[in-house]
Order: structure tokens, then C-alpha cells, then sequence
């Protein structure tokens, strides 16, 4: 009952951050129709966004706790519209298998980005966002200062410079903050970097029934995902984005003759996927610790399971689909035999096999997941 | 200045010419109807007017400003409301989000509520049926919804994609009675319809379409006694 408790609790945690990356996966899904395997990568970069941040400033800690989580999420966001607008856009009218294979290759591109980066590259790269960032900053400048060039002057809005510029200066600001990190750890592909918890929380444990307890990190965890998962809700069943971005799972011509603007509403749905897979980034650093530059290869595959199982397109089958495959993961992890057992061997790897186990059950008994809309007939 | 002009329209798919080089007008207050065979062109000339499709070649004026190259969401904006082929209502909506959905271009969120109450007066079906999922709705509910969605929109034009299709003939009464009751009540609308009898009997002018081209124009009463058009699409 105590084991059963307490891995329930851990299964729990788990299974949030699954369901935070696969409402990802599951939102981008129901608007356009694909696959977007980059968000394992968007959590790595999350997390160690996050690990930048939290060893490069000191401030009070609950305003760093705040900015540890807000930061990355947005960075995070910004790093999705850019997927969104330099990857998948400009093949929304080409067959969907073209955007499928440019997910995988952008997962690919940003897990291997990070792990040959160094302090080296990295301040190359905060000088040119700096530089770029002045330059439009210039022009803008120039334009409006000195007419130039004239030609540009009469649909010259500035304000379309805003979120490019900050973008920038904020991709820039988190290179620089990071390139002597990097340099202190020898940062290489292999190589890997401790998430400074202590910097932000005292790990305490409140028991609950008998030995089961709970860590203040775990209560963090729940409060930051639920409160998420809230917020989430309200934005897509009361506002007029959210309708809008529901009715593009039905028809985007009919979203469109609304009067919508059906790319920006699939920008949001990025944004809001990525920020989502952030977060998830940060609460699992916070929990594990250890971040390598391929940390969100397994979670990522394994919140695109979750987002099978609950059905993909559907926002309730997402973080349901994450929960069961965290708590399902985490029995299994408690049920293996492991090292410190009796028979000296580690079978706890195994667990990570449970998600895919769980796949094939769910591809073969109902292929829809379990909010899914079983696939309709066209006539 | 015409409502609406379209000049020498040319539109594709690929390798096919759907729309060869038409030119017609629509004045306020009018109800102009394109008719013709399926196929002829005339779903793509409004799916071209509203932005959903790029032409080849030709230019679209409305209120004498060229929205040719404008994406469908600008033309909304502007005043030119289309309710598509099929109806495209959001079946995974209720019938009240699907019409709230409608007024996303609004600038007068206060008029709203007001415009709610006098759609459900024409529509008391959608009324009853408002928090229902739309995809509960009967055929003819939900032509009704979607002329309705285009209501509360509240453009200038209200371009329509064969509203009768599907539907028994008390309905397609029905329909037609809504339209024209909206167009005595300031409305412009330009109506495709296969039904070229029942269309012809509200509109002031029509177009006739054949593979792509426009083959005769006229007043309803003129191509209602047309001989070649009485043959080819009232029947004999």
C-alpha cells in the first residue's frame, strides 16, 4: 500500500510533464495536421535555457524560481514560431509526409546544435543576434529618422519589428549568459550538466501516511502543470482563438471565411505547445536533474505515445494520455527487479519499454486513442 | 461603382482551367445568381472573390478597391461574407460558438447581443438547438447556421454556394424566402445555384456559365424566357 502510494505519487509527477509535451503535440496535430516531433528538443532546450538562467543571475529566490520557469517558456515559444515560420510553413500546401520528415530533421538539427555547441560558437552566436537585432533596430531608426529608404516609407509599420527584435535580443542575451558556462564545463556532445536545484529550492519532504511522502519539488510540479492545463482550457474553450483554433480541427477554408486569420492562429498553437514543452523542460530538470543535449529524445517520444493514447487532436486525451503513461511507467520502474535487489541486475531500463508496449496495445485495440474521433468515411 | 466587378477572371487547378477570362458586375442591393451546370466554374469564381483561390489572371473590385491579391480574412474584413458549398459549419462546435466564431472581425463587440436576438428571431430553430453541437443539426438547420454565421458577420455582400443543395424542397422555400426578406433589408448577394429555376424566380440578374465562360447575361425575366436557357437549364 506504502510502494503503491508512493510510486503513484512519482507516476503522477511523471506523467504531468508527458502531458504537458504531448498537449503539444496533440494541438499542432488538430490545426495543421502534423506531427511536429521537435518538442522532446524544445524541452531539452527548455531545461537548459533554465540552467543558464538560474546559474548566470542571483536574485531572491522566488522571483528566480518565477523567471527559472517564465524565461524558458518564452524562449521556447519564440523558438516555435521560428520552427513554425522557417520549417513547416513554407510546406503547408505540399503532401504531409514532406512536413513529417522536416519535423524529424528540425528534432535532429537542434539536439545536434546543442551538443556541438561550446563557449566558443555560442558567443559567435550572441554577437550576431545582437548585431542583427541592432541592425533592425537601425533601420527602423533610419526610416523613421531619416526617410531612408524613401521608398519604403508609406507601409512602413514598425511595430512589425518588435518581436523579431526582441526575439533577438533575448536569443542573444541567453547565448551570452551561457558561453562561459559552457567554456567552464568543456561543454561536448557527450558531456552533460547539472541542474543547480539548490539555487532555486530546499528539497524538503512532507510526509503524508506512514513512509510515503512527498517532496515540495513534486507540489511545485502539480501546481505549475495544473495551473497550465487551467489557463490552457479557458484559452481554447472561452476565447475567440481558442474557437477559432478548435474549429480549424474542422474545416480551415470555413475558419478562414470567418474572417480568421488561420496562419496566425496555427502560430499561436505553436507557441503555445512550445511554451508548454518548456515548462515541462524546467519541472524535469528541477526533479532529474542531469541535462544532456539528448535528454528530450525519450520524453518527447514518449508524450507523442501519450498523445496516441489519448487520442491526437484532443486536448482532454492529451494530459490523460500523459498521466496514464507516467503512472504506467513508474509501477513498471517499481515492479522490475534492479541492481540493489536480489538478482544484481538492473531491469528498470526496461521500463522504458512499457510506453512502446502500451503503443502497440493502443494501435491495435483502438487506433483512435481514447478521445479520438474514430476516422470518418469520406464520400 | 459597382458593389462588386470582376474583370476578365482567369483561375486554374494545375492544368485545368476551371474559369476562362469572365467579366460580370454586381450592383448594391442586387441579388445576381450565376447559373449553369456542375462544373461550369461557378463555385470557383466565388471561392476566387473571396480569396480562397488565386487566379491567373483578371482583377476583383470591391467598392472599386482591388482585393485580388488580399487573403480570404482581409476580404471578410472588408464587407464580403461567403457561405461555402457544403455549408462548412464547425461540427465539433455548438451552434451559439459557431456564430460567435462569425463576428471575429468585429470591431462593435457591444452589438452583438443584440445581433444574436434578431438571428434568433429569423432563425428560431437555431435558437433552441444554440447549445447543442452543430453536428447534431439536420441538413437544412444547418444551411440555416450558416447563413445565420454569415448574418452575424455583418457585411456589405453575401456571396452563397448553392444554398438548396441536399435539401427538401419546404426548406429550399424556406431559404429562399430568408434571402430575399435579407436582401429588402439592404443585403447584396450573389447567389450560385444549380437550381436555376428557383434562383432566377428571386434574383434581379443572372449569368449563365458553361465550361468556364459566361454564355448569356441578362435580367431574371429576360433569361427566364431565353429559349436556349429554358432548354439547357429550366427544364424545357
Amino acid at each position: 500500500m506504502e510502494t503503491f502510494l508512493s510510486q503513484l505519487i512519482f507516476g503522477l509527477q511523471r506523467g504531468t510533464i508527458y502531458a504537458l509535451i504531448a498537449l503539444g503535440y496533440t494541438m499542432v496535430y488538430g490545426v495543421v495536421r502534423l506531427i511536429n516531433f521537435a518538442y522532446g528538443e524544445v524541452f531539452m532546450i527548455g531545461a537548459f535555457v533554465s540552467f543558464f538562467l538560474v546559474n548566470a543571475v542571483s536574485l531572491p529566490q522566488p522571483i528566480l524560481v518565477v523567471l527559472a520557469l517564465l524565461v524558458p517558456m518564452v524562449t521556447c515559444s519564440l523558438l516555435g514560431l521560428a520552427m513554425d515560420a522557417l520549417a513547416y510553413r513554407p510546406l503547408r500546401q505540399k503532401p504531409r509526409l514532406a512536413a513529417l520528415i522536416t519535423a524529424i530533421g528540425v528534432s535532429f538539427f537542434l539536439s545536434n546544435f546543442v551538443s556541438y555547441s561550446s563557449g566558443e560558437t555560442v558567443r559567435s552566436s550572441a554577437v550576431a543576434s545582437f548585431l542583427l537585432a541592432g541592425f533592425l533596430i537601425l533601420y527602423v531608426l533610419g526610416v523613421k529618422v531619416l526617410n531612408f529608404p524613401v521608398k519604403a516609407t508609406p507601409n512602413f509599420k514598425p511595430i512589425k519589428f518588435l518581436i523579431p527584435t526582441v526575439s533577438l535580443l533575448l536569443i542573444g542575451y541567453i547565448f551570452w549568459i551561457s558561453k562561459d558556462l559552457l567554456t567552464e564545463l568543456r561543454w561536448k556532445g557527450s558531456s552533460f550538466a547539472s541542474y543547480p536545484v539548490d539555487r532555486l529550492i530546499v528539497i524538503e519532504k512532507i510526509p503524508l501516511y506512514k513512509s510515503v511522502y512527498i517532496t515540495n519539488i513534486q507540489i511545485m510540479n502539480f501546481v505549475v502543470s495544473v495551473l497550465l492545463m487551467v489557463v490552457l482550457s479557458y484559452l481554447v474553450n472561452r476565447t475567440m482563438t481558442g474557437m477559432a483554433m478548435r474549429a480549424s480541427k474542422n474545416n480551415k477554408d470555413a475558419v478562414a471565411l470567418m474572417g480568421v486569420n488561420v496562419n496566425r492562429i496555427i502560430s499561436v498553437t505553436f507557441i503555445i505547445g512550445t511554451a508548454l514543452a518548456g515548462a515541462a523542460g524546467v519541472l524535469s530538470a528541477i526533479t532529474y536533474p542531469r541535462l544532456t543535449a539528448f535528454m528530450g529524445v525519450q520524453p518527447g517520444l514518449k508524450a507523442f505515445i501519450a498523445a496516441v493514447l489519448g487520442g491526437i487532436g484532443s486536448i482532454e486525451g492529451a494530459m490523460l494520455g500523459g498521466i496514464i503513461m507516467g503512472v504506467a511507467e513508474q509501477f513498471a520502474i517499481g515492479l522490475l527487479p534492479s541492481s540493489y535487489g536480489p538478482s544484481r541486475i538492473d531491469f528498470t531500463p526496461l521500463a522504458d519499454g512499457v510506453a512502446f508496449a502500451i503503443l502497440i496495445v493502443v494501435l491495435l485495440l483502438r487506433p483512435q486513442g481514447i478521445f479520438g474521433e474514430p476516422p470518418r468515411e469520406k464520400l | 461603382m459597382s458593389m462588386l466587378e470582376v474583370q476578365d477572371l482567369e483561375v486554374s487547378y494545375g492544368a485545368i482551367r476551371a474559369v476562362k477570362g469572365i467579366s460580370f458586375t454586381v450592383e448594391k442591393g442586387e441579388i445576381v445568381t450565376l447559373i449553369g451546370a456542375n462544373g461550369a466554374g461557378k463555385s470557383t469564381t466565388l471561392r476566387t472573390i473571396s480569396g480562397l483561390l488565386k487566379p491567373q489572371r483578371g482583377k476583383i473590385l470591391y467598392q472599386g478597391q482591388d482585393i485580388t491579391e488580399l487573403p480570404p480574412h482581409r476580404i471578410v474584413e472588408l464587407g464580403i461574407n461567403h457561405v461555402p458549398e457544403g455549408r462548412g459549419i464547425f461540427t465539433n462546435l455548438t451552434v451559439w460558438e459557431n456564430l460567435m466564431l462569425a463576428t471575429y472581425t468585429r470591431k462593435d463587440r457591444s452589438r452583438i447581443q443584440e445581433d444574436f436576438e434578431q438571428v434568433f428571431t429569423i432563425f428560431p430553430r437555431l435558437k433552441e438547438r444554440s447549445s447543442q453541437s452543430a453536428g447534431t443539426l439536420s441538413g437544412g438547420e444547418q444551411q440555416m447556421l450558416s447563413v445565420a454565421r454569415a448574418l452575424m458577420t455583418k457585411g456589405e455582400v453575401m456571396l452563397l454556394d448553392e444554398p438548396s443543395m441536399g435539401l427538401a424542397p419546404v426548406l429550399v422555400d424556406e431559404i429562399f424566402r430568408i434571402l430575399r426578406e435579407i436582401n429588402r433589408q439592404g443585403k447584396t448577394i450573389l447567389l450560385v445555384e444549380q437550381n436555376a429555376y428557383r434562383a432566377l424566380e428571386i434574383a434581379h440578374r443572372g449569368y449563365v456559365f458553361e465550361t468556364g465562360n459566361i454564355v448569356y447575361a441578362g435580367t431574371a425575366s429576360e433569361l427566364q424566357n431565353n429559349e436556349a436557357v429554358k432548354k439547357a437549364y429550366l427544364g424545357g
